[in-house]
């Protein structure tokens, strides 16, 4: 059995924020997104929220064998505690699109990065799971810029929600880009920059996307 | 929320199922943009595990010859 190294410990525990945060986005794609404005935007949440929860339960599984779990996987019975607390509070279409663009693209940043690595043993499940949720990114995003250019209150609501997730995104973030055993273990690359990018992404959709109703 | 309708396209949707397979026509979406129509096609035309996809808005699609009434239209007639 291969040893748990520090590295592999903190590993895990990113991949566990990432399977909580679609644990639980999951549930809120079928509750939330049942009511979504139109037929095809309610169909592919429903899509979606398979997606997310298979997501899911493919982590928590690889979490197990990460820390040296070995015979048959755990019964997932709920998610770890490390979701983000604005993907819970999500209660309405507007907040549930914010929650879900802001975790795609935190996601994908560090996804994407642990790929760049190129480390054997994760490159091959991580490049699986990037490629699974291009279309939700396309989906958040487009609903995103939707809203940025929707009528009447829509588009200072939707910027308002997502702008009360920024912090908690960022601060996920910089644990992860500040976390020495990744870097030191090739996990993800020294001088990520997650937050900052982060930030840069967020700003580059505000920001080209029209003025916004008081 | 009440999202203009009218602003939303409508994209036809094609896809083969096996490489060197024909095109088929599969279905349509409505969506306010290129991002939500492939969306939206990859989550609800899912039934297959297609080789290739593709979009088109309608307003895209270049008529070369289109069937013509059977009868006059009621009224129309001299």
């Amino acid at each position: 059995m291969a040893q748990v190294t520090e590295g592999i410990q903190a590993f895990t525990l990113v991949l566990e924020s990432i399977a909580d945060n679609k644990y639980v986005l999951g549930d809120q794609l079928v509750d939330i997104g049942m009511g979504a404005p139109t037929i095809e935007a309610a169909t592919s949440a429903i899509a979606m929220a398979q997606g997310e929860l298979g997501h899911a339960r493919v982590l928590y599984n690889w979490v197990f064998e990460l820390r040296g779990g070995t015979g048959p996987k755990p019964e997932i019975r709920g998610q770890t505690g490390k979701a983000f607390q604005f993907v819970h509070d999500a209660n309405d279409w507007i907040s549930l699109i914010a929650a879900l663009y802001t975790v795609d693209v935190a996601h994908d940043l560090v996804l994407r990065n642990v790929l760049e690595q190129r480390r054997a043993d994760v490159a091959t499940r991580i490049h699986k799971l990037i490629k699974e949720q291009k279309e939700h990114i396309l989906y958040s995003y487009g609903w995103s810029v939707s809203m940025l250019n929707d009528q009447g209150s829509i588009p200072s609501r939707y910027r308002k929600a997502l702008e009360k997730n920024i912090p908690e995104a960022v601060k996920w973030l910089e644990e992860v880009e500040n976390n020495s055993a990744l870097v030191a273990e090739g996990f993800i690359a020294k001088d990520a920059g997650f937050a900052k990018k982060f930030r840069e992404t967020i700003d580059e959709l505000l920001g080209k996307k029209g003025t916004v109703a008081v | 929320m009440n999202p203009d309708i009218e602003k939303d396209q409508t994209y036809e949707i094609f896809a083969r199922i096996n490489r060197g397979d024909n095109l088929m026509h599969i279905g349509t979406v409505k969506a306010p943009s290129d991002e939500l129509a492939i969306a939206y096609a990859h989550f609800v035309y899912d039934e297959e595990d297609w080789t290739d996809m593709f979009a088109v808005r309608r307003d895209h699609l270049i008529q070369i010859k289109r069937t013509e009434p059977l009868f006059e239209k009621e009224g129309k007639s001299a």
